[in-house]
């Protein structure tokens, strides 16, 4: 990766916002409509004392989850809220910085001297772009594997709220997601429609029908094997002992008991242990976050 | 596709790289940024701009002190190193007589793998590649020594993958490149046994 | 394994051979006589979606004679040749080596559902076995790069002539996943 910081500059002349702004803008009103709600404003006052780098933390952890589960995981709404506006506030202060160097890269030149100095007070400017990009990659990458989950699992979706989920489907998709996820599904099914489910008779069109031998609509592979490493609580947020951790008898290392129903099978969850497991064994501590997809 | 297929399942080694980039490592700064405490404006003839991060941790990049040892994210300290701002402190287990011993261990206990940092192989080769001056032995030697523990661990693995079940498997100390290169054919091996060890499992209760 | 999945929708549509319990009017075109009767001991080979079904469901579905004799089903499936003993002996004799393309292309996703349907304890376990043999072999050839095959006077084309459909998407992804960590570790 080479860095130039001449390319820098050029690029904060470009509309680099690869996030789509309309989303910043969306959650600056969100803020506004939370902020009306009196409970709401002290939990949001409350949070936003998370200092970026655990933010970060926490939204790598989301992306990687995301990344390897099966199905799809509740949107983090406030990390989201907190991570845009910061990148928001980020790119306004690069820029303001940055046109402060277009001023006076004109006049000094030659001494080495005076281009070391440059270089040094361009450092922090290079080290903050490449911080924002490293951002916004992850950002994205988060952003389009929910994207291609919602478009994969959308009948699934269709019918959540049916289905009695633990999870309303405005909590589990972020406002923007739930406008794509219906437009999305509008289109398909007028596709559909019209290119083939129209000239069938009536009682084979279909799309939704889970009656048969195989179910029409695909649900996540619930018992698909995944990569997981048991990290236990986090001492930082939690100071209470995990009631659900047991101590081995033989070796003295704490342990999250499972089952593999499917097997009527016993596991245990070493903590700092690495295992393959089915993902439905470990859903739930990975919602709570005991345990990661690696 | 909002996602290309080939990442849908699996990593690529570029972001297992990303990620272990966000990890911290120790570096010697060759400049200052610390404001003197009681310092007069006059001294600092032009104002430093602050480093200021979403990613990392900025407060030691606001207090280097040069040649004073303090800990960064990687990819800043591969950044300022680029620049020629920086070395790098290699860690300990990156030296020949280390990889010798981890070696050692390996080939010694054939179903266990040595104690190794889950980031072992992508420190390894971004240290080699960008920071080869810094290290404590020449780096066609330590290329090598990485070369051959990552081998005798690919065919330990290998061995390992012959007890491959439709329940669970235990895979301490694999390291996260290790694991990325596993996974489709550990997770696609699985996943059929548990396939066709369902299509009799519906009817043992009643057997 | 979804409703849309390509390969178990051709797994399902392999004939099977099924023989007729009953004597059917006017089904004789399955054999090739349209317009006949099909005889009861009638051998005609079904697509296994189709057996399936019939060989689940009674010829006599009158409500009157539950608990009496089990109503014969339509047809009986007749063990077919991808799953004959001299296959399954071949297998556990030496599943490595073994062309199981030109056995069946479909040839685990057919097993498993036979399995199923007879709830076959012994064949999930030749089926375990194979897999397992198999696969290292499948990681053999996916991890070492061509020209260490072609050095060793392996082609990696025929090798990969002799997996069924499922055993070639284990091979491609893991080939893929190796070949890209070494490109990586090439570059760094």
């Amino acid at each position: 990766m080479n860095i130039d910081i001449d390319d820098i500059l050029a690029d904060l002349d470009r509309d680099t916002t690869a996030v789509d702004s309309s989303l910043i803008s969306q959650t600056h009103n969100d803020t506004t409509i939370l902020g009306s709600d009196g409970a709401e404003t002290d939990k949001l006052r409350h949070i936003t004392n998370v200092s970026p780098v655990e933010d970060f933390e926490t939204l790598i952890t989301h992306w990687r989850n995301e990344r390897m589960s099966p199905e799809l995981l509740p949107f983090p709404h406030l990390l989201m809220q907190r991570t845009l506006r910061r990148v928001q506030e980020q790119v306004e202060h690069i820029e303001v910085l940055s046109m402060g160097y277009l001023d006076d890269t004109g006049g000094s030149a030659d001494a080495s001297d005076s281009r070391n100095a440059t270089l040094l007070s361009k450092l922090p400017l290079l080290g903050m772009e490449a911080d924002l990009e490293r951002l916004r990659f992850v950002l994205r990458s988060f952003l389009r594997c929910r994207l291609a989950k919602i478009d994969k699992y959308n009948l699934y979706l269709r019918q959540f709220n049916e289905e009695g989920a633990a999870v309303s489907l405005d909590e589990l998709l972020s406002r923007q997601e739930l406008e794509y996820h219906e437009r999305h599904f509008a289109i398909l099914l007028k596709l559909l429609n019209n290119s083939i489910l129209r000239h069938l008779p009536p009682e084979l069109q279909a799309v939704d029908d889970n009656d048969g031998s195989v179910k029409m609509v695909e649900e996540p592979e619930w018992t698909r094997f995944v990569f997981v490493f048991v990290s236990g609580p986090d001492p930082k947020k939690e100071q209470v002992p995990d009631p659900r951790l047991l101590v081995s008898e033989t070796t003295g290392q704490q342990f999250y008991p499972v089952t593999i129903q499917e097997l009527q099978e016993e596991a245990e969850l070493a903590i700092g242990g690495i295992y393959v497991m089915r993902y439905n064994v470990v859903r739930e501590l990975i919602l709570e976050n005991k345990v990661q997809l690696i | 596709m909002s996602l290309p297929w080939k990442l849908q399942e699996t990593f690529s080694p570029e972001e297992i790289q990303f990620i272990v980039e966000n990890e911290p490592i120790k570096i010697f700064p060759r400049f200052t940024t610390k404001q003197p405490v009681r310092g007069n404006q006059q001294s600092n003839s032009s104002v430093q701009t602050r480093w200021k991060l979403l990613t990392a941790k900025d407060e030691p990049l606001n207090n280097l002190v040069a040649i004073q040892t303090t800990e960064v994210a990687l990819w800043i300290a591969l950044l300022l190193k680029q620049q020629g701002k920086c070395s790098i402190v290699a860690p300990g287990w990156l030296r020949l007589a280390q990889l010798q011993k981890y070696i050692d261990y390996e080939l010694k206990n054939t179903g266990r793998f040595s104690e190794l940092p889950w980031n072992w192989l992508v420190v390894a080769q971004l240290l080699f590649s960008k920071a080869a001056d810094d290290l404590h032995d020449p780096v066609h030697l330590l290329r090598g020594k990485v070369q051959d523990l990552r081998e005798i661990r690919l065919s330990k693995i290998g061995q390992g993958l012959k007890h491959l079940n439709e329940s669970h498997l235990q895979l301490d100390n694999l390291s996260l490149l290790e694991i990325n290169e596993l996974r489709p054919f550990v997770l696609g091996v699985m996943n059929k046994l548990k396939d066709i060890h369902n299509s009799i499992s519906e009817d043992q209760e009643e057997d | 394994m979804s409703y849309y999945d390509i390969d178990d929708i051709l797994a399902d549509a392999t004939k099977i051979p099924c023989r007729f319990n009953y004597n059917i009017p006017g089904l004789g075109y399955l054999e090739g006589n349209i317009g006949h009767d099909i005889k009861k001991n009638a051998k005609v080979e079904l697509p296994l979606w189709l057996g399936r079904v019939l060989a689940i469901v009674g010829g006599d579905a009158d409500p009157s004679s539950v608990g009496e004799d089990e109503a014969l089903s339509f047809i009986e499936l007749i063990t077919p040749e991808l799953l004959a003993p001299r296959v399954i002996n071949a297998i556990k004799s030496g599943p490595a080596t073994l062309d199981v393309r030109s056995i069946n292309s479909h040839f685990y996703a057919l097993a498993v559902k036979w399995a199923t349907l007879f709830n076959d304890r012994e064949l999930v376990e030749v089926l375990n076995y194979m897999l397992l043999e198999r696969s290292q072999e499948i990681r053999n050839h996916a991890s070492s790069i061509d020209l260490e095959n072609l050095a060793q006077g392996r082609d990696p084309g025929t090798f990969m002539l002799t997996l069924d459909e499922f055993e070639k998407v284990i091979y491609r992804n893991s080939h893929e996943s190796c070949k890209e960590t070494k490109q990586w570790m090439v570059q760094k």
